[in-house]
């Protein structure tokens, strides 16, 4: 019987060894705002579909940009709150693959965002948002300023979902907590 | 007087990994497990919080990360290295002991989930599975963080109401798989049967009154299987008799052996070909137009549409192994649940390839979006490339991982059929061919081009 196995699990091995797998490129960061200035086009990039309380970490892309040194991103609030974001150049790390994304890469946005850096200019930031509502976001360089308006949302998991779980968790927990209390020597 | 159980490895080619001093007064001291339990748990903490309230793209949240790119991968690795290792280090296992030391009740576990935790277990896995492609949980890190707290409101609950971890042993679909994996890892706890004929105190069950005892209700003196044993070492800190044993072994033997098979642990094994189907193909570049063609037939639901082509990936492996076990059952007289629950282990090494290659994948190919975002963790903003490693040297390691988990299912159907010298043969040939199309369907599934996590 032995002899019958090997040459069905060489086969098998056989044809394993000779596939290929190429890799397609995923999704990248979502787009908060696409804003053009000129011969300049600029993508602001945010952690999550739409900004949210909290802190947002905003990836600004720009190509086109004569002066690179002196971009300048700032929010302005629903009640007329100004924050400033602290721009700094981003580093583009390449990949094995030469941190091009070809369709037989194997690596996800990052890669897509390499290739672009060769005629972009990168910059990330931080900032906390602390109100929802719609907020005009402004991007200042070479002169020129453009605004457009984004919407920011409440951040965090749905309160049914928190009230659920908490009420589960600590029901329980203070269940047995009063049926130890009651137990003759105060524990089970 | 129980009767001790003989160890998959024999006394002659034992190979006792205890027999190290440093490793047995390492297991043996109160800094194993806690000294990786706990800064799990605190990892875990951090992951629940980034997940639940970080960012909510994927590629940006640290908790997606850490989650889906570096632990999912590592932990059929960790379970083929070492068992059922990180059951005793997972969080959930380290919340239900905090929460049972101050609220637990210790009520004995009911018989129902004694009796049907397996199939609780297989459903949960195969919902999870469902839900996951519906819901989006992998690639939304709200989704991951909701799954997490679902599972963490069953591990508190379970914690207080019932004794010891009644949660990994009889509800956790981790615990599941894990449990099959371990059959085919390279390392097995037992006891040694001579010594464990003497023993009176039964304190590797019991608990010596310092260290508890086996926390998911194993008896070490009869345990022959390493499904239930999360090698935590509370057995090798109480016994008095240094009974215990921690030996290598070649990988799937136990699976070779196993003396009261279960239909419903086969069951797993099988259904979690389905599930690594189920995973690849989802991740396919043909994966958008066959559920256009599937919404165009189900009146454009999409829920309906990817629910018809799960059951269908699902119900594959399931039948063409339960056609297998009837012509084999045919051949040696044999009913078919008890064929399908004897070959149905054989499958394990495919699966555990299966699930170790495709996580390679996400591991090496965007690996270094757990770098990017720890460094932006620390203010240091880096971004770029996420693979570690070039697409070819993913392709060969998963194809040689692949090639090793075929030859190790078909050499496992191998043996459990050469158990029986009169009919093996005959019992063995429908399931080679069964195992042959597992095999070709994997490897043409690995040939397509994947989508990313992250």
């Amino acid at each position: 019987m032995k002899h019958r196995i090997w040459p069905v699990a060489a086969a098998a091995l056989l044809l394993a060894a000779g596939a290929a797998s190429p890799a397609l490129a995923g999704g990248g960061l979502p787009v908060i705002t696409s804003l053009r200035a000129g011969d300049t086009d600029v993508t602001i990039y945010g952690d999550s579909l739409l900004m949210h309380t909290g802190t947002n970490t905003l990836t600004v892309e720009a190509t086109g940009l004569h002066d690179s040194h002196g971009p300048e991103l700032s929010l302005i609030g629903p009640d007329g709150t100004t924050l400033s974001v602290p721009l700094e150049p981003l580093h583009i790390v390449a990949g094995p693959d030469g941190g091009h994304g070809d369709s037989h890469g194997s690596s996800g946005h990052g890669d897509d965002h390499a290739t672009a850096a060769a005629d972009a200019v990168w910059f990330r930031g931080k900032v906390a948002v602390r109100t929802t509502g719609y907020w005009k976001v402004q991007f200042h360089m070479d002169g020129k300023t453009v605004t457009d308006e984004v919407k920011v949302v409440e951040n965090g998991p749905s309160r049914a979902y928190l009230a659920f779980t908490g009420l589960a968790m600590g029901g329980t927990i203070v269940y047995g907590a009063i049926v130890r209390r009651r137990q003759p020597n105060g524990r089970r | 007087m129980v009767a001790a159980r003989k160890p998959t490895v024999s006394p002659e080619e034992s190979n006792n990994l205890l027999d190290s001093p440093w490793l047995k007064a390492f297991l043996k001291s109160r800094w194993f497990p806690a000294l990786f339990s706990y800064p799990t748990l605190l990892v875990f903490g951090y992951i629940i919080y980034a997940l639940l309230w970080g960012p909510e793209a994927a590629s940006a949240n640290l908790g997606t990360s850490l989650t889906w790119v570096l632990w999912w991968p590592l932990i059929p690795i960790l379970m083929f290295t070492m068992g059922r290792f990180w059951c005793a280090i997972c969080p959930f296992a380290t919340t239900i002991d905090i929460v049972q030391k101050f609220f637990g009740l210790g009520r004995p576990v009911p018989a129902f989930l004694k009796k049907y935790g397996i199939w609780i277990i297989d459903a949960v896995f195969i919902l999870i599975t469902w839900s996951d492609h519906v819901f989006g949980i992998v690639e939304s890190p709200r989704g991951s963080g909701y799954l997490l707290g679902l599972m963490l409101t069953g591990v508190v609950v379970t914690g207080v109401l019932f004794e010891r971890r009644s949660w990994c042993r009889y509800l956790c679909f981790l615990g599941g798989l894990s449990g099959n994996y371990s059959r085919a890892a390279i390392v097995e706890l037992r006891a040694t049967p001579e010594i464990c004929a003497t023993c009176t105190t039964q304190s590797c069950y019991k608990g010596d009154g310092k260290t508890a005892g086996c926390p998911i209700f194993e008896f070490p003196r009869t345990m022959q299987t390493s499904a239930n044993c999360n090698l935590c070492a509370n057995c090798i800190k109480t016994c008095p008799n240094d009974s215990i044993r921690l030996d290598a072994r070649p990988a799937t033997k136990e699976l070779w052996f196993i003396a009261r098979p279960k239909f419903e642990e086969a069951f797993l094994a099988v259904v979690i070909v389905g599930i690594v189907l189920v995973q690849n193909v989802t991740m396919l570049s043909f994966w958008t137009p066959m559920m256009d063609f599937f919404m165009s037939v189900l009146f454009g639901s999409k829920v309906a549409a990817f629910t018809a082509i799960f059951l269908i990936a699902m119900g594959l492996p399931f039948g063409l192994m339960a056609g297998s076990a009837w012509l084999s059952g045919r051949a040696t007289g044999e009913s078919f649940g008890k064929n399908f629950a004897r070959f149905g282990y054989a499958v394990i090494a495919l699966d555990l390839a299966g699930h170790v290659a495709h996580n390679l994948f996400h591991l090496l190919a965007e690996g270094k979006a757990i770098y990017y975002n720890v460094a932006a963790l620390f203010g240091h903003q880096v971004m770029g490339g996420a693979a570690v490693v070039s697409a070819q040297t993913i392709q060969i390691l998963q194809f040689g991982i692949l090639g090793l988990g075929i030859f190790g299912s078909i050499f496992t159907a191998y043996k459990i059929a050469a158990r029986d010298k009169q009919n093996g043969m005959r019992a063995f040939w429908p399931h080679l061919v069964v195992l042959v199309i597992f095999s070709v369907v994997n490897v043409w599934l690995f040939t397509m081009p994947m989508e990313h996590r992250v």
